[in-house]
């Protein structure tokens, strides 16, 4: 008997039962969400061949310019310097600063809201920080376009160039740059952005940290932080780097903000005071007017990065859970 | 350690008359939870270097006597205390006596195994010591290993002092909590039902131990099983919880004459099984 | 095995009696563990301080560069209106196409959340799971790109229902992991008790576990209309925003509100941006308000 005889029998005579097509159309869409994910890398990937192919993945990952036209000022002669270095670079130190400020800041305020508020002020501390995290992108790009850009440039920037950037250069002002904007104001704005994301993962794990622990502590005459500090942040710590991770993908990808502050010019910064470029503003600003062929595969070649970037680390935290969920069975 | 400060207008007090030095006294304490009263008007007085049981029916207020003892009680939102605890002549509730150091003083054991799953055995067993600021390795790893050896556990653990501690068996693990208590040198140690979740050969373990550690703590436990207070106790008190709910001490003694001879008709009923 | 005398704990003989430890003499670092913990509290107080202020900042400032643009020409003239612009084409672009895009991405992915919480074992529940992690991971613009590289380069152009169906790309992952979480708070016993009647395995999803979870299933339906509302990026080169009214037109450029507030953010005159200060109120207000409905009445069961 063939397998399609068998089915027809099975399912009473009638190819397809109601049950059978409800649950079919449910596979479908669970289907259509890893057909996505397939789409989406075939297509930035075939899309953007001609950078991989032609240049080469190393070359295009390493080269510090991006000039479809690129003028050698010696020669004389051009050619196409098309490189994601600049965009690498942008969005990395930018999402570290926002990750230095927003990963300690987050977790201390989740130990407030888990260890020492009282309820009532948990609960309104934890749905404003929610509410930070609802706010649209793009409402906290022109706040940081017209308002904390100008508050960071006379303040945070001032203090860290005229101390520690007068010892290492790369946090030293940069004359050159007359503008306000740079991949630090980037970094400070995405920590605004993703410290709600850190509050609520370390929120989490903190708070599954289980009782019996922390009074085993007490009970030998801890104090309420050394509890915190010696126990309650060590056991929980998988978890709060998995929330980190999350975090710092978070702001890898972020597009709007971060284009109206980062400067939007293609540079490898030597300072984080300087404007540079993040790989999502780079598509942002360039994609929809591009006519080069070269350029526009170079803009898809971009998304790739940042497609394995972001992929990449949703696998790591997934790494990271499953190791957490050892941790636990042991305790 | 050395002496930073000393407090002004400290003198070592002298016992009470009458009292003998190391007594814990508990003075008509009344526990609650917000407007609960879980504990009325308890007064006992707990020799030292003996082991005193805490028996009674389960929700008679036993083990937050035990929390009320090492001012744990305090820790959870909305609970207090009235009455006073004193130990060796100082009440554990004055103003000028911090929680920290009482519990230092007054150590404590948990019905469930709890080793810190982030530290390895010795920074388990070290860890009480490192949090009164001790540093020195050699210190260290002299008091782990005397620790260990009294609890019984060295020579099960000390090829394996850096694993973690939650790798060890439950009833090694709460071997392991003996151990970490008894590192900071406390006066009492508080055993909340320590045998509660371990396995019989476990459990037979660790009744030696408190036996062989009365010599020198003098230790309060909270047990459900009363051939456990038979076996290991000096003392034994019985509590029962009153109309109210709040638990109450109906009479204490030295176990021989609670199991075979209590005043109260009570205290016969559940030695002998009738209720509870 | 003899017992080192010398690394036995000391005896009680040796230790100094229980009353000097309690009120004896400050040892070591006792004092500066007492002011640790209490600088500890008064930092994390100071962070939760601290996080909560850009809040504030950012719905202040907002407001008061908005609220003197925010007029009644502003809501009802589309900002190609020579004479007063405003932003009521972006108003309505964003009213026509977050819908679509939400029927699209919403019913997709509810019925792949039901999959995963009804059908799928655990092996395939697993990987579901994981692949609606990875997708909530991947970067809106990349929602935008493929679109691009896709429906506007080879069909539809810049249009409207490229817009769409970028912010369906979107909201598709979010409406997934929704329903997945709260269809799975369903009991197994009304399930049960629903197939034990003789009704079949789809109605009984269709007519008796999803009425159950409607208030969790509406709440994340909610908060997806609510991120789509908000987003750019995906728009960027799809709907591409447009100066002129569109009512209905899908296969043309539409305007969005945050394609307006980003557009005229960074025109040089200041009259655009302050309407985009403007068009800013009203998103936010959009925005917020949904999140404050949908998240007030939980925040409680979150916080324990």
């Amino acid at each position: 008997m063939d397998d399609r005889l068998r089915r027809l029998t099975r399912s009473g005579g009638r190819l397809l039962s109601a049950d059978a097509l409800f649950r079919r159309s449910t596979l479908v869409a669970v289907l259509a969400a890893g057909a996505l994910l397939v789409l989406l890398f075939a297509v930035l990937v075939a899309q953007s061949w001609p950078i991989w192919a032609d240049r080469g993945i190393v070359p295009f990952l390493t080269t510090p310019t991006w000039a479809p036209n690129y003028v050698d000022p010696v020669t004389g002669a051009t050619s196409v310097q098309i490189g994601a270095l600049p965009m690498i670079v942008g969005t990395v130190l930018s999402s570290i600063i926002g990750l230095v400020v927003a990963g300690p800041l987050g977790v201390l305020v989740a130990v407030f809201l888990v260890e020492y508020s009282p309820r009532r002020l948990a609960i309104g501390l934890t749905f404003l920080v929610e509410l930070i995290a609802a706010i649209p992108s793009v409402v906290i790009g022109i706040w940081g376009l017209y308002v904390f850009s100008i508050f960071s440039r006379d303040t945070f920037q001032w203090w860290i160039a005229s101390t520690i950037g007068r010892v290492i250069p790369f946090c030293a002002e940069d004359p050159a740059n007359p503008t306000r904007f740079s991949v630090f104001t980037a970094g400070m704005v995405l920590a605004v952005m993703i410290v709600p994301m850190v509050v609520a993962v370390s929120r989490e794990v903190i708070r599954s940290v289980p009782l019996s622990l922390r009074e085993g502590h007490t009970g030998m005459g801890a104090t309420r932080w050394e509890t915190i500090r010696h126990v309650v942040l060590p056991t929980a710590r998988i978890g709060i780097l998995g929330g980190v991770m999350l975090a710092f993908g978070r702001a890898l990808g972020e597009t709007i903000a971060v284009t109206m502050v980062i400067g939007n010019v293609d540079q490898v910064p030597t300072s984080v005071f300087q404007p540079g470029q993040s790989i999502a503003s780079k598509i942002a600003t360039n994609l929809g007017d591009v006519t080069d062929q070269v350029e526009l595969a170079g803009l898809l070649g971009l998304g790739v990065v940042l497609l394995v970037v972001s992929v990449g680390l949703s696998v790591i935290v997934r790494l990271l859970a499953r190791r957490l969920g050892g941790a636990y069975v042991a305790s | 350690m050395t002496t930073v400060t000393d407090r002004p207008g400290y003198a070592a007090p002298a016992p009470a008359p009458g009292t003998e030095a190391g007594v814990l006294d508990l003075r008509s304490v009344n526990a609650y939870y917000r407007t609960f009263r879980a504990v009325r008007d308890v007064s006992l007085s707990l020799r030292p270097r003996a082991i005193t049981a805490l028996i009674g029916p389960s929700g008679c207020g036993k083990s937050t006597i035990l929390r009320v003892i090492n001012r744990m009680h305090e820790t959870i939102p909305g609970a207090r205390v009235e009455g006073s605890v004193v130990l060796d002549g100082v009440d554990l509730y004055r103003r000028d006596v911090s929680a920290v150091r009482v519990r230092r003083t007054i150590g404590m054991v948990f019905q469930k195994p709890n080793p810190f799953p982030a530290m390895s055995i010795f920074e388990n067993v070290a860890s009480g010591m490192r949090l009164a600021g001790e540093k020195k390795s050699s210190v260290l790893d002299g008091r782990v290993e005397a620790s260990l050896r009294r609890a019984a556990l060295w020579d099960e653990v000390k090829d394996k002092l850096r694993q973690p501690g939650t790798s060890l068996s439950g009833g090694q693990q709460q071997r392991l909590c003996i151990a970490r208590s008894i590192a900071v040198e406390p006066e009492v140690i508080l055993m909340d039902e320590p045998c509660s979740a371990l396995d019989p050969v476990s459990t037979l373990r660790i009744e030696e131990l408190m036996v062989e550690l009365r010599q020198d703590y003098t230790i309060v436990i909270v047990t459900h099983n009363m051939q456990q207070a038979g076996r290991v106790s000096d003392v034994t008190a019985f509590f029962s919880m009153g109309d109210d709910r709040a638990g109450y001490l109906v009479e204490s003694g030295p176990t021989s004459r609670i199991f075979s001879a209590p005043t109260e008709k009570l205290t016969e009923d559940y030695v002998s099984g009738r209720f509870g | 095995m003899a017992v080192r005398t010398d690394l036995v704990p000391d005896g009680a003989a040796q230790r100094p009696s229980a009353a000097d430890r309690l009120l004896g003499p400050h040892r070591g670092n006792e004092r500066m563990r007492a002011v640790v913990d209490v600088v500890m509290r008064l930092v994390s107080l100071a962070a939760a301080i601290v996080v909560i202020v850009p809040l504030v900042a950012i719905v202040g400032y907002v407001l008061v560069k908005g609220l003197p643009t925010l007029t009644l020409e502003f809501l009802t003239h589309a900002s190609g209106n020579t004479e007063s612009p405003g932003a009521l084409n972006a108003i309505l672009g964003s009213l026509q196409m977050v819908p679509v895009a939400l029927l699209i991405g919403g019913s997709l992915g509810l019925l792949a959340g039901i999959y995963l919480a009804e059908y799928a074992g655990p092996r395939m529940a697993a990987g579901g799971t994981f692949l609606v992690d990875v997708l909530l991971g991947v970067p809106s613009i990349l929602a935008g790109v493929l679109v691009y590289a896709t429906l506007v380069t080879y069909w539809t152009g810049s249009s409207a229902i490229a817009g769409s169906v970028a912010l369906a790309v979107v909201m598709f992952p979010i409406v997934i992991r929704a329903s997945e979480e709260v269809l799975r708070l369903v009991p197994g016993s009304i399930r049960e008790a629903s197939l034990a009647l003789g009704i079949a395995r789809w109605r009984t999803v269709v007519s008796v576990v999803v009425p159950v979870a409607r208030a969790g299933l509406l709440t994340g339906i909610m908060l997806a209309f609510a991120r789509g509302f908000g987003e750019t990026a995906p728009l960027l080169f799809t709907a591409r925003g447009s100066e002129s009214l569109n009512v209905g037109d899908f296969s043309s450029p539409m305007a969005a509100l945050p394609l307006f507030v980003y557009q005229n953010s960074r025109l040089p005159d200041r009259t655009f941006v302050a309407q985009a200060w403007s068009a800013a109120i009203v998103l936010l207000a959009i925005v917020l308000a949904i999140n404050v409905i949908v998240r007030g009445r939980s925040v409680g069961s979150r916080v324990e």
